[in-house]
């Protein structure tokens, strides 16, 4: 048998834990004395490494871990569980989205533009056209849409009575006094033109647009070309 | 005219007994365990670590936790295998954890044999083979680790180690295989 073999085989009955090799390696490592060497030497080095471990793994177990043990278990006994249930988790994680989307919902809409009922009639007009797409049954119309812009602007409409439109709640003294610091006040001074009493609002005049007459138009053939033509 | 009176439900001396002899035996069954598996754990550490402070941290950590989820646990028979488990892991964290330091302070000084400071007697008992045993022991797969702590451990049967891990006996025979015959390759 090959040397290599031998070696290769003793090897590997040492590293399984085994206590003797095959009887073919047990004769030739008698017979080889490079096997035999091979085979002390290697039979020390796993020793070595039985024995280191051994020193490694099988220290002395201190006293004071299990006195530490117990004393840690007084601190958290078994019926207070220092582990919070799984739930717990989940209420704090819904609360916490709860009030995230309740905050973001105030940045949005603040408190005076919660309810649009109430600032009915409150105009618009910076508010953006809407791009409205008129809904249609045909299927013509379908593929194409006629987009129609639609400048959605809120208006007091005309048939809702003044009393719908929110106004600010002033007492009956407090206008006879505001009247009376007006009047007071010199003409030649310049009055802020929030402090006058509004004039009634006129509604525009209608304005009649006159048509340009033309007289009638009369063609003349000019005299110098009929000079030259002669 | 009839009052109605709602009673808490009284408790008896007999449930106050009750309740203490269960509470008294369950401390009982855990002080068994303990003394059982507590070597175990802080033996398993110790073969991650190679230091017994830190098994012993480990190991108290571990039987902690166990004791913890001790009534989660459907087989309390397989109790030991549960704490060397945890007691592997733990310790394989902070063998992690302490390597990574050890990089970290080796990177901005003077490069030091070990970060761990051993006893006299540590000191004594150590030599270079040990040294390279246990550089080589790091370098395992865990796999191999755990089982070849388990095999050096005094009084483990490869049927023991085999339960303990919960693998097929024959998978412990080639792991340990393939482990002693890696520690013999990277010692020579």
């Amino acid at each position: 048998m090959n040397c290599r073999v031998v070696q290769k085989k003793m090897m590997h009955s040492l590293a399984s834990g085994m206590a003797t090799v095959s009887l073919d390696v047990a004769e030739h490592e008698r017979s080889c004395a490079a096997c035999q060497a091979f085979y002390e030497q290697e039979r020390a080095l796993f020793c070595s490494i039985d024995a280191g471990l051994q020193t490694m793994v099988n220290q002395p177990v201190p006293l004071s871990c299990f006195v530490r043990v117990r004393a840690r278990l007084e601190e958290f006994p078994a019926s207070r569980s220092p582990w919070t249930p799984r739930w717990t988790y989940a209420a704090v994680a819904a609360s916490l989205f709860l009030i995230l989307s309740g905050a973001i919902f105030r940045k949005q809409f603040p408190r005076g533009d919660a309810s649009p009922e109430a600032n009915r009639g409150v105009a618009r007009a910076d508010r953006e056209p809407v791009l409205e797409v008129p809904a249609t049954s045909s299927p013509t119309a379908r593929l194409r849409p006629a987009p129609v812009l639609v400048a959605k602007t809120a208006s007091i409409p005309p048939d809702q009575p003044e009393g719908a439109v929110p106004q600010v709640i002033v007492l009956a003294e407090e206008k006879q006094a505001f009247a009376r610091f007006v009047a007071r006040v010199p003409s030649g001074i310049a009055v802020p033109s929030a402090l006058k009493p509004t004039e009634p609002q006129q509604a525009d005049a209608a304005m009649d647009i006159a048509l340009i007459e033309i007289q009638e138009v009369q063609i003349a053939p000019l005299d110098s070309m009929n000079g030259d033509g002669q | 005219m009839q009052e109605l009176v709602l009673n808490p439900p009284e408790r008896t001396l007999a449930d106050d007994a009750a309740r203490n002899a269960e509470r008294t035996s369950a401390r009982e069954e855990w002080e068994a365990r303990l003394v059982d598996c507590g070597p175990l754990a802080f033996r398993v550490a110790r073969g991650v670590l190679r230091n017994t402070a830190d098994a012993e941290d480990v190991a108290q950590d571990a039987l902690l936790r166990a004791y913890r989820k001790f009534k989660d646990l459907r087989d309390p028979a397989r109790f030991r295998a549960w704490v060397v488990k945890i007691s592997f892991r733990l310790a394989l964290d902070r063998w992690r954890s302490k390597r990574r330091r050890e990089q970290r302070e080796t990177s901005w000084s003077t490069p030091i044999p070990s970060g761990v400071s051993y006893s006299v007697e540590e000191i004594a008992a150590s030599s270079e083979f040990q040294g390279r045993l246990e550089r080589a022991l790091d370098d395992l797969p865990e796999k191999f680790r755990l089982v070849l702590i388990l095999s050096a451990m005094e009084g483990h049967t490869l049927e023991e180690i085999a339960r303990l891990v919960d693998i097929p006996i024959g998978t412990v025979k080639s792991r340990l295989f393939f482990a002693r015959k890696k520690l013999a390759e990277k010692l020579k």
